[in-house]
């Protein structure tokens, strides 16, 4: 074989490396384009020719395949991760790596303390910070050994910034976008004053919020100094983003903890024991004896026989209407079916059957919810000659007593 | 004013233009171009463009074999090739008019 081929073939090896995270058909394509031009080309320069010739008429086999990307609108070889690139470029990508997810994260954390402070206005939240300071002084140290270009030159940054560009363009989104960039400059002001206005709140709560003032106010001056000129310098990011992540969170924390205070105005105005709603899901009241709710009442009488149908009122003739219970067949759980004061309430269980009907056997899989109608223990009653005793729970009385449905044994008071 | 950077935005315009007659492959487009007087054009930019407009369905494509080198890849101008070229024919138009018009005095 002559040099003829191999002055083309080398020139297009280093087009085809240059263009390595292309689809490898897209390549084929492009070179099928070219492949002609240079064999005449080298045609043209005749026998013996050799890459140089080709570079001094073409360009360097790099630039021309910069050109070939540019024009043919294929994305920049940094934005796309190549085989070729990503071997020798992953040792290198860690750093900014951790310099950028760094940032990210503890600007999330700060967001979240800061939003926990702010509900229950209380500093001693932010300390829960200090333990993020390490994450971001290496995040940060990293960022100004390395500088900012290989953080933007990370993929995922990449993306973030072309997801940005296509809502810019966008006529919608923007126009929103749009929108908020005109409000950057307000925004870095809302940081300070927020801030400032964050600490005094919290030194009225605490005093140990003194001692975070002064942080707060270099905080509040680096927004207003530092906010304007990220555009011109990213690094600067380093402290735009979390102060902005903190004033976001603080913000919401204080609107959260604003709800908060008007929502307990208002509970306390109208009982001020409830704290808890004492309704069920179906707006019917609950019946609660000190802090435990209950679901059932049973009742029986003087010789100890449970009474069956006994209905419920009130010290004023009102019925202490509950919420019934049922068994939905075909799902099998536990539904509404009315609401009455009649107790005792049959007992629903709920739990898995198997192919056999067996009731929460090992195969069970499909659930299943079953009704027990009867009482399912028994009450010692104290004669009234007799002093006080205490009901236990003893050996089933009824027939169907599994011992698994025999609630916890619990004293009941008598007089 | 630099040829090179005027030719950005009509080179999509230009190669659909020297299509319109006859197919060509690569080094085709690229000789009709300087021929009509586009010596700027640099090659590279030339074949990209035409995976673009390939790729963006304005052109299709078939190989023919050739007797002597590689076979070449001939491109066409389909349906919407043509459609697009009219157009963006008619924008040129107005704009080169627009452009004529404000220069009329200063040229």
């Amino acid at each position: 074989m002559s040099d003829k081929p191999t002055a083309v073939r080398v020139y297009l090896a280093r087009v085809r490396t240059a263009l390595a995270d292309l689809p490898a058909s897209e390549i084929e394509e492009i070179l099928e384009d070219v492949r002609p031009h240079l064999a005449e080309l080298e045609a043209e320069l005749g026998e013996g020719a050799r890459v140089e010739a080709l570079i001094e008429r073409l360009g360097t086999p790099e630039s021309y395949a910069a050109e070939l990307r540019a024009s043919g609108g294929y994305p920049p070889p940094s934005e796309g991760a190549t085989q070729v690139l990503a071997t020798t470029k992953n040792p290198s990508l860690a750093k900014p790596r951790i310099a950028f997810w760094g940032l990210v994260l503890c600007a999330l954390a700060l967001a979240l303390f800061a939003f926990a402070a702010a509900v229950q206005v209380n500093p001693d939240g932010l300390l829960g910070a200090l333990l993020f300071l390490p994450v971001f002084l290496i995040s940060l140290f990293l960022l100004l050994k390395g500088g900012i270009e290989p953080v933007l030159a990370l993929p995922e940054v990449g993306w973030l910034r072309q997801t940005l560009n296509k809502g810019r363009q966008q006529e919608d989104s923007g126009k929103a976008l749009n929108y908020l960039a005109s409000l950057k400059p307000a925004w870095w002001i809302v940081c300070a004053v927020v801030l400032v206005a964050f600490g005094l709140l919290l030194m009225l709560r605490s005093r140990g919020a003194v001692l975070l003032l002064p942080f707060l106010f270099v905080a509040g001056g680096a927004a207003v100094w530092a906010g304007p000129r990220v555009g011109r310098d990213r690094r600067l990011l380093w402290v735009a983003v979390p102060i902005s992540a903190f004033v976001i969170g603080g913000i919401l924390g204080g609107f959260g903890a604003a709800v908060d205070l008007i929502s307990n105005r208002n509970s306390y105005s109208s009982s001020p024991s409830y704290y808890q709603s004492p309704s069920d899901r179906y707006g019917n009241d609950q019946l609660s004896y000190g802090n435990r709710e209950i679901e059932n009442v049973y009742a029986f009488d003087a010789e100890g026989k449970p009474l069956t149908e006994v209905y419920l009122y009130d010290e004023e003739g009102r019925p202490i209407t509950l919420t019934r219970y049922g068994c939905e067949r075909s799902s099998g759980t536990k539904e509404k079916i009315g609401e009455d004061n009649r107790f005792p309430r049959p007992k629903i269980e709920q739990g898995v059957t198997d192919d056999q009907g067996n009731y929460n056997g090992y195969n069970g899989y499909r659930s299943s919810c079953r009704e027990e109608a009867g009482v399912p223990f028994s009450a010692a009653i104290p004669k009234v000659t007799a002093p006080p005793a205490t009901t236990t729970p003893s050996a089933p009385a009824t027939p169907s007593a599994p011992a698994t449905t025999t609630p916890p044994a619990t004293p009941t008071p008598t007089r | 004013m630099e040829i090179s950077q005027l030719l950005k935005g009509v080179l999509d315009l230009a190669v659909l233009a020297v299509l319109r007659e006859e197919d060509g492959y690569g080094y085709d487009v690229l000789r009709r171009l300087r021929s009509a007087g586009l010596n700027e054009v640099g090659d590279a930019s030339v074949y990209g463009t035409l995976r673009r407009l390939y790729k963006a369905g304005l052109l299709t494509s078939y190989v023919v074999p050739s007797e002597e080198g590689p076979h070449r890849k001939y491109y066409s101008l389909n349906e919407p090739g043509r459609l697009r070229l009219a157009e963006s024919g008619k924008t040129w138009q107005s704009f080169a008019s627009t452009m004529n018009g404000l220069l009329g005095e200063a040229a």
